[in-house]
């Protein structure tokens, strides 16, 4: 079964992807920061994650950073209410582990479409 | 009912609709104090747009604390979008979490976003005292409430926060402080009634009307 984990600081969003997911047949498993995400990856070894961007404690920035110290290559699609620039959109889809980037609010059949096709990639 | 009825109530219609966007400009033209905008997830135009109502042709400088646009991104816009009559300096709290670090210019610095309303107030307090703007707008409080289900002690803090900052930094009347609050997390079922000078609400109409063809 294909695994993902929901990183988010918001819980009903969190939970709400959580049972989405899994009525597609994903084995899920939650973290509300960066800190619990990073303590349940190594155990719990997902194909695809998704990650908030803004979340107290650890930022994005410092979450990559970790996965590479760990040689993760788990792929990640970041999700985000920030508005980047084009050339900062580049610059994120070029970062490591980073394999999309969706803008809240999003619709959640698009969620479930755009992980299908990064799992397929 | 008759095509000419149909067309006296689309005139109708019409003219009341401008009267209600002169009504609204004027007081936008107008705005002071702590004002509360809601709205339904703005994009970065719409807020310049807003902005260039406010107070028109006025010289008026303007802190844009900003946890939803990066300051490359209001770059971008501005360019096509200008902001008129007006000096912007922008405190990116989005750009430092993901890409690479980037040096303060003139008019943008960056800064970690703040966990809680009173590092907010701290952050927003040393920058009034250093450019005393005439409007600051925070983009948006929707970071650190949500108005739909707020505690008891969410609504204290916000309150606390909306308080020392009317008392220890703002003093003219013509000053502004825009809180842009995005109800997408649903209806607000507590509006907060103390301390807030003006409630407004910006619906963003993306399809055209039918009358406009």
């Amino acid at each position: 079964m294909t695994k993902i984990m929901i990183v988010d600081d918001e819980q009903d969003l969190r939970e709400m992807i959580d049972l989405m997911m899994k009525k597609e047949g994903f084995e899920t498993e939650m973290a509300q920061d960066g800190m619990e995400f990073l303590e349940k990856i190594d155990v719990f070894q997902p194909d695809i994650v998704t990650l908030d961007v803004m979340m107290p404690g650890l930022t994005t920035k410092e979450i990559l950073q970790q996965l590479r110290e760990k040689n993760n290559n788990t792929k990640i699609i970041l999700l985000t209410v920030v508005r980047y620039s084009e050339e900062e959109k580049a610059q994120i889809i070029k970062m490591g582990n980073i394999v999309d980037y969706i803008t809240k609010p999003f619709d959640f059949e698009e969620l479930i479409d755009r992980v299908k096709f990064s799992l397929s990639q | 009912m008759t095509e000419q009825k149909l067309t006296e109530r689309k005139v109708v219609q019409i003219n009341y609709w401008k009267r209600m966007l002169k009504e609204t400009n004027e007081v936008i033209g107008k705005l002071h104090g702590i004002v509360l905008l809601l709205h339904n997830s703005v994009e970065l135009p719409d807020i310049i747009n807003f902005l260039n109502k406010v107070r028109v042709n006025q010289q008026l400088r303007v802190i844009y604390i900003t946890f939803i646009n990066s300051y490359d991104r209001i770059q971008e816009t501005l360019k096509e979008h200008p902001l008129e009559s007006k000096k912007l300096y922008v405190i990116d709290c989005v750009t430092p979490l993901l890409v690479d670090f980037r040096k303060d210019t003139p008019n943008c610095e960056y800064k970690k976003p703040p966990s809680n309303l009173e590092q907010l107030k701290n952050i927003l307090m040393k920058k009034i005292g250093e450019k005393n703007p005439n409007i600051v707008c925070i983009d948006s409080m929707s970071q650190f409430i949500n108005f739909s289900t707020p505690t008891d002690e969410e609504l204290e803090d916000f309150y606390n926060f909306l308080n020392s900052i009317k008392q220890n930094v703002w003093g003219l009347s013509d000053d502004s402080i825009i809180l842009f609050y995005d109800d997408k997390l649903g209806p607000s079922q507590k509006l907060p009634t103390i301390s807030i000078d003006l409630v407004l609400k910006l619906e963003v109409v993306r399809d055209k009307p039918s009358w406009k063809g």
